[in-house]
């Protein structure tokens, strides 16, 4: 092969042809060997694909033709003439690319599809028993209105592609249903699968899990049942609605056949598929929880499907159910049933582009069949650059971390004079997670090597280091005061796109550079910010419970107690507790009752501490003994509450409504006002008591309260 | 609590009725008929006009606060309809009451689609003009959301027969452009002093109040020629004086303290901190050494400690701020720089203390930086 | 037991050290029977609810130093439910509305509301009106203020207002001037001299004059911190008169002096991180944002040069006030912090910034 290496002897010295038909080629499939003259190998290879020639290394039996060039392999001459093939040298194969249109083979290999695809609705018509294929067929008359996907959804297993082992898997579980039932689910079975009585179904989108489901349900001679995510399925929808358990009795007096929420009718030959349960969010708390003891009870198969089995909220289900985890079809398996539906559409797209769509959509057909039926809204065919293009249209859109975003935006690639990102492309790292990334960027803005002052040494790139950190410094901090307007009151989200500049991109653009990832010393860590921020509001909730406490003997507001009070309260009910030890317990225990405070305010207060009075460090030189006789003591003892427990406001009108027989008194004198008064100034005797008594507190009073209210104003203007 | 609600409020409604004495003199004193407005000739001359013709537009007024804007109407309104007919006839409707969108849906719609009920007979003998519309007094308009000023647009023109709209407001830029070209519009002006005292003169008098004139300048100084702030803080004054034993006489001082203002000493020996030579010493050549060993104490622990001082004091950081302003404007021997790098500085702190900054920081940032202004070029 | 601050408090406007003129108004209309609403404002620790309660007290009479606190629960319209604690006695009631952020117009509303439709309970209460004071009041929203601005002429017959608040620029105007300010200054060195001499004398002990001056300076007229302080030296000490005395700062404090020790010391990324852990460490144990770099700044200027501590200061303002927009406070204290290494590297190594302040 070293003349191969050796490139062409006369480059460009005969002209390429312009074919008549862009898929001449198709369907044939070339082997090149030995040095053309006047194209590289790659360029000739291209040049095969490119008109929808598929190109292999070896010949073989398939191989359509062999393009025989200078100095060609002795192993793949030998090759030819064992397998009768035939060879064209370069001048024939630029001939048959000029000459060549569709050929007798793509006509032949098409009407194949045909009859398969003719083999198979007869098939599926069927399969389907009863109503569904009754149905089948009219679904069939109209399939002209419906989508791509629906209309060429596999209707028997032969069609389904890839995952071939789950599925029958799958099929081998309901087929032994029966006989599990009736071994109450003991004999494990081939698999080990017949102890479970559901089965989850994960893997990514697109690729035939809810149609296998169905399937196989309707194979095994089950009806399927599909809830899905447009159906609520909280807790109490979950038992209601599946009301698979003959646990009410109108499943008797209707005949055995009862109507479920959802209007569909199960019967002991349902099959029940829970689509989507990732999906089972907010709004159908418990409906997890729900199905796994729907589960444990069922006497039908389940099926649940999700996309991804590692979500948190699915992790109930994972051990009550066995897992079957499809994965992406080759691209192969995807191929010949693509063609099929294309020949049905009448559309002539060579095989080449129809892999390069199924690679792009990573094996997600329902994406393909999408992408395809769009394009037929316009075009017939489509060549190879479409198809890339239509591929790069569709490209999936794929997030990144945090972590992704970080590194790449303050690695060294991003900001340089060269970089081809754009400003929109660097905005759009923002918008992979806009509220983590400005934190993720504060974490970490500090720890690359900054590109920009790599020419530098001495004091110079000191300075300079300092000062882009000042810039950057600036700029996240403009960015929070951006953010805290889109999180306003006034909720300015078209914010986000400075946001972005401000939190992220500026601060980048100073000090990116050698960073984690690319071989610089610190890692990239993950924020602390939320941490802290969550501590920070657990110790400032606690240190409003002390300040409620104290506030009867104590004027200050909060921040006047963390700062001046905490800080004097330490030498009284700390500090002894760690020099003298148990013996100090007594008298703590009383200057805490003073300040109305609780054991557990005390804990806060040490939590407080910081430097010297850190929590830890103090609570290391108190002994264990002196801990539990605090602790215990503490409990022991009585202490005096300066506190009510609190009281709904909203209910306080009701409790007034029932309050008793005052009412009847006020009607029946209601005649002459004065009377009242002289009624309630007596009852206002026994309320003297202020411990008693109170402003606001009176809801039990309130009337009362309010009659007297009254009272002194008419006296008042008597 | 619905039961014995209505007696409550009742009886509070009573007790009010008895007990003029609580009564805000803001409301007593609230000018019953157009022509006892104060100081707004060329407004008053205009609406005296509608009274006759009733033929009245819809109108938009607007200037400073305390420059009679809701008065005026609501003495209009009165001398239109009389006591009897002012219930059915106007809807007074002010920012603490709910102006959301909907209410200008339902309720301002509402009221102005109903046809005015026939004039009912005056019991107090009077006649009144009771022309054949409604008004509708919208006050503090300025803070209606944009999406409720869009909503009036329409019900102005189509009721425009049956009802008329008063905008109240302190910032006509804040109305939207079409309900403004809707209305014929009256510009208040800030009271001028003379104005402001007469009418005090007159409260004073009616109420018992001893009133030096001097009482009467400061008041018409801190109130900046807002007159219901004017009457607040001498109805306050008036309140402190009385109820020592012996009823003490209101001093300017007493007004000051009620209206927070930071007494002048005050802010002069900040300035002085800052280089700002006291006015009043004459400026003359003498005095320039004076001012220049003063200076030099003044350098960043100067003022550092003068801003401690005030905030031990308790004085209101934007009160210093504004005063230092006045007196920093009006100040005869700084050149204009001077003036212009102070009055950005002030204008900063303004703004950072409105969002609620740290007093003491700033007081001391405007010192600085104010110091350093100073410093520059004199 | 209690701590001396609070067991040497003064009870009543007689007891009072200093503001004595400022007493005799308020026993004066608290005399009178026109009682207005008030807003008392001033520094902190210079006694402004001292003076509340003791003109509640020569308001109601002895019933209200008979307090409890009741916890009530109050629904957000969004149907959160915030918890508020209100002190009461039978006369008053006190709340601090700030407690619930920005839900505090719900809980102002709510509770004048009811306040003001039930009417005074005790018959023998001198005053027909009842109080409330409303602590913190320059921490309310702007909703809040304009809600309490109605709520003040249209209760006015039976309720009565007590504002307490640090300052006012923070109020609006309507509500300034529906109060009668009452400003409450903190006392002068000498006042407090007095203020401690008092204690001293209670507790039998002398203060020597030194010591007086040093507190006094230290506490900067919060008296508050004054007397924490001076219990905390006698508690150390026996003998106050010895030289060497130094005050114990709290633990905040000295933890804030590390920190711009640590900014002094060396400028560089890694420092800035270090000092950004010390600084979640401040804020998450509850010490005001506003707090820790005016302490963490008043110590780094007395390290420095005088041309740099104008600066210093200019650029804790400048991120002081950003952080009261801003929602993530570390971000702006970082930013200040890097600042400031940045200029004291410039300046030590003799290179002029362009950050100064206003060069036009």
């Amino acid at each position: 092969m070293k003349a191969a290496r050796a490139g062409p002897s006369a480059p460009g010295s005969k002209q390429i042809p312009i074919a008549q038909d862009p898929n001449c080629l198709a369907g044939l499939s070339f082997v090149f060997t030995g040095e053309l003259s006047s194209l590289s190998r790659d360029e000739a290879v291209e040049l095969a694909k490119r008109y929808g020639g598929r190109v292999t290394g070896q010949p073989s039996s398939k191989t359509s033709y062999v393009v025989l060039g200078a100095d060609a392999g002795p192993s793949k001459l030998k090759a030819i003439a064992k397998n009768n093939l035939k060879t064209l040298d370069e001048d024939g194969f630029l001939a048959l690319i000029a000459t060549r249109k569709e050929e007798e083979a793509i006509r032949q290999s098409a009407r194949e599809m045909e009859a398969r695809e003719k083999a198979a609705s007869k098939a599926a018509a069927a399969t389907a028993p009863g109503g569904a294929g009754g149905a089948g067929a009219a679904a069939r008359t109209a399939s002209e209105n419906l989508l791509w996907t629906a209309r060429y959804a596999p209707q028997s297993l032969k069609e389904i592609c890839g995952n071939k082992g789950q599925v029958e898997k799958l099929q081998a579980w309901l087929g032994s249903w029966a006989a599990n039932v009736r071994s109450e689910f003991k004999k494990p079975g081939k698999d080990g699968m017949n102890v479970f009585r559901a089965v989850m179904i994960t893997g990514p989108p697109g690729i035939g899990k809810t149609t296998s489901a169905h399937l196989c349900a309707k194979l095994a001679g089950f009806t399927p049942v599909e809830l899905n995510a447009s159906d609520a399925r909280s807790k109490k929808l979950v038992e209601n609605s599946t009301n698979i358990m003959n646990t009410s009795l109108d499943g008797w007096m209707s005949g055995g056949q009862k109507t479920n929420a959802a209007g569909v009718t199960i019967t002991d030959k349902s099959c029940l598929i829970m689509d989507e349960v990732d999906g089972m969010s907010a709004g159908d708390r418990g409906g997890v929880g729900a199905l796994v003891a729907l589960i444990k009870r069922t006497k039908i198969p389940i099926i649940c499907i999700a996309n991804d089995r590692g979500a948190q909220k699915l992790k109930p289900l994972v051990s009550a159910t066995y897992n079957l985890t499809f994965r992406r079809p080759e691209v192969n398996m995807v191929r010949s049933r693509i063609m099929s539906i294309l020949f049905k559409e009448g559309m002539k797209i060579p095989a080449n582009v129809v892999d390069q769509l199924v690679q792009g959509a990573q094996a997600d057909i329902r994406q393909v069949l999408n992408m395809l039926s769009t394009w037929r809204l316009a075009n017939n065919t489509m060549d190879f650059d479409e198809g890339k293009n239509l591929v790069k249209m569709n490209e999936k859109y794929t997030v990144m971390t945090p972590f992704g975003v970080i590194n790449k935006i303050l690695g060294p690639g991003m900001f340089l004079p060269t970089t081809r990102e754009t400003l929109g492309d660097k905005m759009e790292m923002y918008f992979h997670d806009p509220s983590f990334v400005p934190l993720f960027m504060q974490e970490n803005y500090l720890k690359t090597q900054p590109s920009r002052i790599r020419n530098l040494d001495g004091p110079e790139k000191t300075l300079k280091h300092l000062e882009l950190m000042d810039k950057a410094a600036t700029s996240i901090s403009d960015g929070d005061i951006v953010d805290s307007l889109i999180h306003g009151p006034n909720q300015y989200w078209s914010l986000m796109p400075l946001h972005a500049v401000c939190s992220t991109v500026r601060p980048a653009s100073f000090l990116y550079g050698m960073g984690a990832g690319y071989g610089g010393p610190n890692a990239m860590s993950f924020p602390q910010w939320l941490g802290q921020n969550s501590k920070q509001s657990k110790l400032s909730r606690q240190l409003t419970d002390v300040q409620a406490r104290m506030r009867l003997k104590v004027s200050g507001d909060k921040s006047e107690i963390r700062q001046s009070y905490i800080p004097s309260l330490f030498p009284h009910i700390v500090q002894p507790l760690m020099e003298q030890g148990a013996s100090a317990v007594d008298e703590t225990i009383e200057f805490m009752d003073e300040y109305f405070l609780t054991r557990e305010d005390w804990d806060t207060i040490v939590e407080l501490g910081v430097g010297d009075h850190n929590d830890a460090g103090v609570l290391k030189k108190i002994s264990t003994a002196t801990k539990t006789s605090f602790t215990r003591k503490y409990n022991s003892r009585d202490h005096p509450v300066a506190f009510h427990k609190a009281e709904a406001l909203g209910k306080a009108p009701k409790k007034l409504a029932a309050a008793g027989p005052v009412p009847d008194l006020e009607e029946a004198f209601d005649v002459d006002d004065e009377v009242p008064e002289a009624e309630e100034d007596e009852k206002q005797e026994t309320d003297d008591d202020p411990e008693r008594d109170s402003l606001i507190k009176a809801p039990k009073k309130g009337k009362a309260a309010a009659g007297k209210g009254k009272a002194p104003a008419k006296a008042k203007k008597s | 609590m619905s039961f014995f609600q209505p007696q409550a409020t009742k009886a509070a409604q009573k007790q009010s009725a008895i007990d003029p004495q609580h009564q805000p003199w803001v409301e007593k004193y609230r000018p019953k008929t157009i022509d006892d407005v104060s100081a707004q000739e060329h407004t008053v001359a205009v609406l005296r006009k509608t009274l006759t013709s009733s033929n009245l537009p819809h109108m938009l007024f607007y200037g400073p606060p305390g420059t009679g804007k809701t008065s005026t109407i609501l003495a209009l309104a009165r001398q239109l309809f009389g006591p009897d007919n002012f219930r059915s006839r106007v809807l007074e409707l002010n920012a603490s009451d709910e102006r959301g969108i909907s209410i200008v849906r339902e309720k301002i719609k509402n009221f102005a689609r109903q046809t005015p009920r026939a004039q009912a007979v005056a019991s107090d003998g009077k006649t009144y003009p009771c022309p054949p519309y409604k008004i509708i007094i919208l006050d503090e308009a300025d803070s209606m959301t944009q999406d409720a000023q869009a909503a009036l647009r329409r019900i102005m023109e189509l009721y425009a027969r049956i009802t008329r709209f008063c905008l109240v407001c302190n910032y006509v830029t804040r109305i939207i452009e079409p309900l403004a070209s809707r209305c014929s519009k009256f510009r208040f002006k800030p009271l001028d002093p003379s104005a402001t005292s007469a009418r005090l003169a007159q409260i004073a008098a009616a109420e018992n109040v001893p009133l030096s004139p001097g009482t009467a300048a400061a008041l018409v100084a801190t109130s900046h020629g807002d007159l219901r702030r004017a009457i607040t803080y001498l109805q306050s004054a008036a309140r402190l004086a009385t109820s020592v034993a012996p009823p003490a006489p209101i001093t300017p001082r007493d007004v000051q303290e009620i209206a927070g203002v930071v007494p002048d000493d005050v802010v002069v020996g900040f300035a002085g901190a800052l280089g700002i030579e006291p006015l009043g010493t004459g400026g003359g050549d003498g005095m320039d050494v004076d001012v220049d060993a003063g200076g030099k104490a003044t350098g960043f622990d100067g003022v550092r400690k003068k801003a401690k001082a005030i905030i031990r004091e308790g004085y209101s950081a934007s009160q210093i701020i504004a005063q230092l302003h006045d007196y920093v404007v009006a100040h005869p021997t700084l050149t204009a720089r001077q003036k212009a790098r102070c009055a950005m500085v002030f204008a900063e702190a303004d703004k950072a203390l409105c969002d609620g900054a740290d007093e003491e920081l700033w007081i001391l940032e405007v010192g600085l930086r104010a110091h350093k202004a100073i410093a520059s070029d004199s | 037991m209690s701590l001396w601050v609070d067991k040497h408090r003064p009870r009543s406007l007689d007891q009072l050290h200093y503001h004595h003129a400022l007493s005799a108004r308020l026993k004066a209309l608290a005399a009178s029977g026109d009682f207005p609403h008030m807003l008392f404002y001033g520094p902190s620790g210079a006694g402004k609810k001292t003076r509340i309660a003791g003109t509640l007290l020569e308001l109601f009479g002895k019933g209200v130093e008979k307090l409890k606190i009741d916890q009530r629960v109050f629904l957000t319209p969004t149907k959160r439910k915030l918890d508020v604690n209100i002190v009461q006695s039978n006369f008053h009631i006190e709340i601090t509305p700030s407690e619930v952020g920005n839900y505090d117009r719900v809980v102002i509303q709510e509770i004048l509301k009811e306040i003001a439709q039930t009417q005074q309970v005790d018959l023998s209460a001198k005053q027909k009106f009842k109080l409330v004071v409303i602590h913190e009041a320059d921490s309310l929203t702007r909703d809040a203020q304009a809600a309490l601005r109605r709520t003040m002429e249209k209760y006015m017959t039976n309720m009565r207002l007590i504002l307490c608040a640090n300052s006012t620029s923070k109020l609006i105007a309507p509500i300034r001037s529906r109060c009668l300010l009452m400003r409450v200054a903190a006392p002068s060195e000498e006042e407090m001299r007095a203020v401690l001499d008092y204690v001293g004398k209670r507790e039998g002990f002398a203060i020597p004059d030194d010591t007086a001056r040093l507190i006094a300076q230290d506490a900067n007229g919060n008296v508050r911190k004054a007397l924490l302080v001076l219990e905390a030296l006698k508690m150390q000490n026996t003998d106050l008169s010895s030289s060497a005395l130094s005050i114990a700062k709290p633990d905040w404090e000295t933890y804030c002096h590390k920190v711009a020790d640590m900014i002094i010391q060396e400028q560089s990324p890694a420092r800035v991180m270090e000092v950004r852990a010390k600084l979640y460490e401040l804020l998450s144990h509850c010490i005001p944002p506003s707090v820790v770099i005016k302490t963490i700044a008043e110590k780094v200027v007395d390290q420095v040069d005088d041309a740099l501590k104008a600066d210093i200061m200019h650029w804790a303002a400048i991120y002081e006030a950003r952080m009261r927009v801003g929602n993530k406070k570390i971000f702006h204290l970082e930013a200040w912090v890097v600042k400031v290494m940045s200029l004291y590297k410039h300046f030590f190594l003799g290179f002029d910034m362009d950050a100064g302040f206003d060069d036009f």
